[in-house]
């Protein structure tokens, strides 16, 4: 499990923990049904407030990414179908992020295309 | 945090004990190795004055612990309130203070002497005010040497305060200037419930505000900045200070003064007119109807002597500008006074009340020759050790003096000579000198001094007969125109007590009555045979010209504990005792019986009653009380 | 209930004739963690002395909830004050019997491998800092106040000390009010910052709100005058500069980088602003 937060990001904290969590589901790290860490052992772990990771917690459940049976703790539910247009999503914003930061270092959408091509090779 | 507290102090208490113990214990060893019986008074006083500085520390160190362990801080955020705080810090401290204390008083009491009275009732007093007192300034310092110096400087300051109102007190209820009042009344204290509840009253007035200052003042006790909490201490205290001092001062004015105690002086003159001596210097002559006032400046200090003639008076008195004592006259129709006679402190052979006497017109003491009195660097008190002496004769009805110069061997120390005697025979005068524990020399009016012999207690002189003691008996002598004879020596512990009266006529006495042995015993002065007269219960008393007069006591011997109630009068007659009166002391205060040769005086309740001899019927004047 | 576990009005405080709190308001909801940060001396301490009723107040009042009145209240001081001679075992004894605690937690001091038996004088900053930790947290208190004691750690202890208030906030819904100068491992801990100047809060925001507001540029040149600038740094050849408040428009109106800070940082210019502003006057 490797879970990194942005100290300095303006993103909320328990926004970033969604996120990481979500990304943990994604690439396989957490699998449907398994035991999401207790609030108290992530926040331990994070050196994060509990308010925040509950904040987390409450939104992915929320958001249906996990449900909280009583006595055992949250467990990750993948819902189906969502898997893949949160993969989509989570590339997107990625992808979003590198071009802009390459529009800023002054390529133009030609030369990325070069690049995306070489790369592949 | 009590569990901690008490313990605290009572690991304190245990270095104290041990050290207290130890100083005993060197004592006792000094003591056996010196072969003395154990000084119980010296050891009384050591502990008290070590018990004086533990509670001292007992009342600075509530913080001093905490402060040194730095957990002051850590105190401050326990779930006490600041009130709470010093309570707990107090009452175990408290607790000690006065369990050690009574320890003292126990062992005091075992000793079994009241040596120090009401001198012990002061110490408690300070013992306690010093505890209080220290308390509250536990927090002046950090430094522990700083807080006992401030302890010993408030100490100081509160004890005078306390004395200045309690001397006021004693001025108020004596009715006398407040510079006058010496040691006696502190030592009476604790008979003296008006002055004891004065003393208790001012001095926990006076301490409270220490201690509440403290308390006030803690609720913003900060942790570092000790001159703010200081200036916030003293600022509480202050105006505390001045109402317990306003309101000390009322308490001591109306408790003293509603008891008032007359310390005048009455004495019942022949005419059964009554002569009363109050402070300072004020002479009051009292009749039946009315009185009449003699002021003669507040510089003279009246002395006990009262000699009359036909109308007139002799009295003495201590001039306390000069230091002098001063022989006056006084007419009785017209009160104008004059000084027949003034006498230099150091000029006087014998300080006591008892050198001046009478005999017939005339007054008799002793002094000093000009030579030995003002011999350079001669303070007053050295005892007579020079053997220059003159005899002064005063004529009271010419008021001139004859002055008769002798060598005599000297006194020992602290025996003063006292003139006890005078007579003739073959129409030659002489006087006699003596005292206990001294040779007996008559002076002859030619200037010739002879020794007549030692006597272990005080002699007499009486019907002619002179009475000189040798250690296990009396002897009794007659005196022809050299040396004495010895007429009978009569085995016993003796006692006469006819010593002292100041008139030196008795040579028309039949019989004397004394104690021997524990009992009454008279002698007939004809026979010379000796009877039983009774036990001894009390006070023989010879008032001129022949009478004796016997006051039996309620408790006997007197105990300085217990006050007695009554007193029995009797006249002791023919070798009977024939009850005359009894008199009852009632209240609170201290019952004072004085008896001399004019009578009676009784003071109970601040009312005073005047018994007349020799019938001691009671003498009613207006306004006396 | 929404009462908060502590309310603050007014609060007045001197302390060596000098007036440290000067009519400070502030009130903190429950299970809530803020960090109250300022330049040396400016009376941080001062102010947790006060609420945990070491100090007290010249003037105002300080209401506390029901949980947090006596026995509630968790005060670490940066004295670390103790009874110097005691044993570990004689501390833990007496505080238990003051608070009346039942159970004590030792969990922690094991862990660090101390001995009943050591003297509170001979234990190091660390171990005094875990044992006052635990004798606090025995208490169950309902507001921890700890003050400037994370930098005197090793980091193991550091990382010991933040993780045990963070377990105690995951079990209760302590308030947690810390006095920091590094921050390093905790920050993305506190929900709140308050920042303190001339007696009184001049800072007192969330956490995410000064992230979004106080940007930071790096640059050679110097800053046009229409951004709001609270601190800069101009002894370099690049100059810092600390822009507070930021606000989306600025970038439409300027090309410049503005970069995001970490609350340590953020806290750092505060300070120094501070210190600017008191430079000026």
């Amino acid at each position: 499990m490797n879970l990194t937060i942005d100290a300095k990001s303006p993103l909320p904290v328990y926004q970033q923990v969604i996120q990481a969590i979500k990304l943990e589901v994604l690439s396989g790290g957490l699998r449907d049904g398994d035991l999401l860490p207790s609030i108290r052992d992530l926040a331990k772990l994070l050196k994060l407030n509990p308010n925040t990771v509950a904040k987390a917690y409450y939104a992915l459940e929320a958001e249906g990414f996990s449900e909280n049976r009583s006595g055992s703790g949250s467990r990750v539910r993948v819902p189906a179908g969502r898997q893949d247009s949160l993969r989509k999503a989570m590339l997107e914003s990625e992808f979003k992020n590198f071009l802009e930061k390459a529009v800023s270092l002054g390529f133009a959408l030609e030369d990325i295309k070069q690049l995306v091509e070489r790369i592949k090779k | 945090m009590n569990r901690k507290e008490w313990l605290e102090v009572g690991k304190q208490s245990l270095y104290f004990v041990m050290a207290a113990a130890g100083m005993v214990l060197l004592v006792a060893l000094m003591n056996w190795l010196q072969g003395k019986p154990l000084e119980a008074e010296k050891i009384i006083i050591m502990l008290g004055l070590w018990l004086l500085m533990f509670s001292m520390f007992l009342g600075l160190s509530p913080f001093a612990m905490d402060s040194k362990q730095k957990g002051m801080e850590y105190l401050l955020t326990l779930p006490y309130s600041r009130r709470r705080l010093l309570f707990i810090k107090l009452l175990p401290r408290l607790a000690a203070a006065v369990l050690f204390y009574f320890m003292l008083v126990l062992l005091y009491n075992l000793m079994g002497s009241d040596a120090f009275a009401g001198g012990f009732t002061a110490f408690s007093l300070a013992y306690f005010a010093l505890f209080l007192i220290s308390f509250s300034l536990s927090l002046v310092h950090e430094n522990f040497i700083v807080q006992s110096i401030w302890a010993g400087v408030a100490l100081c300051g509160y004890m005078a305060l306390c004395l200045f109102i309690c001397v006021l007190g004693f001025g108020w209820k004596f009715g006398m200037p407040s510079s006058w009042v010496g040691p006696r009344p502190w030592l009476d204290l604790n008979y003296d419930v008006s002055s004891l509840l004065t003393a208790i009253a001012v001095s926990f007035l006076l301490a409270a505000p220490f201690v509440i200052s403290l308390f006030l003042a803690f609720k913003k006790f900060d942790l570092k900045p000790a001159r703010a909490f200081n200036r916030r201490q003293l600022l509480f205290f202050v105006p505390m200070l001045l109402l317990a001092f306003a309101s000390s001062l009322g308490v001591a004015y109306l408790m003293q003064k509603s008891s008032a105690y007359d310390e005048s002086f009455y004495y019942i003159l022949e005419n059964r007119q009554l002569l009363k001596k109050g402070w300072p210097g004020k002479l009051t002559l009292h009749e039946e109807n009315r009185q009449r006032r003699l002021d003669t400046k507040r510089s003279f200090m009246w002395d006990w002597n009262v000699f009359e003639t036909p109308g007139k008076l002799f009295l003495t008195a201590y001039d306390v500008q000069d230091n002098s004592t001063a022989v006056i006259r006084l007419n009785l129709d017209d009160l104008a006074w004059d000084t027949v006679r003034r006498i230099p402190h150091n000029y006087l052979a014998n300080k006591a009340f008892s050198a001046f006497r009478q005999y017939g017109q005339n007054l008799v003491f002793l002094q000093r020759s000009r030579e030995e009195a003002e011999k350079a660097g001669m303070q007053p008190a050295v005892p007579l050790k020079n053997v220059r002496l003159e005899l002064v004769v005063i004529d009271m009805n010419s008021e001139k003096s004859k002055i008769l110069s002798y060598q005599i061997p000297p006194f020992p120390i602290r025996y003063d000579p006292v003139i006890f005697a005078h007579d003739e025979i073959d129409g030659r005068q002489f006087w006699l000198v003596g005292n206990q524990r001294a040779n007996i020399i008559r002076l002859w009016e030619d200037g010739q001094a002879e020794v007549l012999g030692f006597s272990h207690k005080r002699p007499a002189y009486f019907g002619h007969l002179l009475f000189s003691h040798s250690g296990k008996s009396l002897v009794i002598h007659r005196l022809p125109a050299s040396g004495r004879e010895t007429v009978k020596e009569i085995d016993g512990e003796f006692q006469l007590s006819v010593f002292f009266q100041s008139r030196m006529d008795t040579g028309n006495a039949r019989e004397i009555y004394g104690k021997r042995d524990k009992r009454i015993v008279r002698l007939d002065l004809d026979t010379l045979t000796m009877d039983d007269v009774g036990p001894e219960r009390g006070q023989i008393f010879f008032i001129s010209p022949g009478d004796f007069f016997y006051s039996e006591h309620e408790a006997w011997p007197s105990a300085h504990g217990k006050p007695d109630k009554w007193r029995k009068i009797y006249r002791l007659q023919d070798g009977k005792m024939v009850f005359l009166k009894q008199l009852n002391f009632h209240g609170p205060d201290f019952g004072h019986v004085w008896i001399d040769k004019s009578g009676i005086t009784l003071r109970e309740n601040g009312r005073t009653r005047l018994f007349a001899f020799p019938d001691l019927r009671e003498l009613k004047f207006k306004n006396l009380n | 209930m929404n009462q908060p576990i502590v309310e603050v009005r007014d609060l007045s405080l001197s302390f060596s004739r000098k007036k440290v709190i000067d009519g400070l308001s502030v009130s903190f909801p429950k299970g809530e963690w803020a960090v109250i940060a300022g330049r040396n001396g400016v009376g941080k301490s001062t102010l947790l002395r006060a609420l945990s009723g070491v100090l007290l107040p010249d003037a105002g009042t300080i209401v506390l909830a029901e949980e947090a009145l006596a026995k509630k209240i968790g005060f670490i001081s940066d004295a670390l004050s103790l009874f110097e001679d005691w044993t570990v075992e004689r501390a833990m004894a007496f505080h238990c019997r003051v608070f009346d605690i039942a159970d004590f937690d030792d969990r922690l001091l094991k862990r660090l491998g101390l001995s009943q038996k050591d003297r509170i004088k001979n234990l190091s900053a660390g171990e005094r800092a875990i044992l006052h930790l635990s004798l606090v947290l025995s208490q169950k208190p309902s507001l921890l106040l700890v003050d400037e004691v994370m930098h005197m750690l090793d980091p193991y202890i550091r990382e010991l000390f933040i993780e045990t208030l963070i377990e105690h906030l995951a079990a209760s819904q302590a308030t947690v009010l810390t006095v920091n100068h590094t921050f390093s491992e905790i920050e993305k801990i506190p929900e709140r910052v308050l920042v303190m100047d001339g007696g009184r809060f001049i800072i007192d925001e969330t956490t995410e709100a000064l992230r979004v507001k106080m940007k930071k540029i790096v640059s050679r040149d110097p800053l046009p005058e229409t951004l709001p600038c609270f601190f800069r740094k101009t002894d370099g050849i690049y100059k810092e500069y600390y822009i507070y408040p930021f606000r989306e428009e600025l970038l439409a109106d300027h090309a410049l980088d503005f970069q995001d800070i970490a609350l340590a940082e953020i806290i750092k210019a505060f300070i120094g602003g501070g210190y600017e502003q008191k430079r000026m006057a």
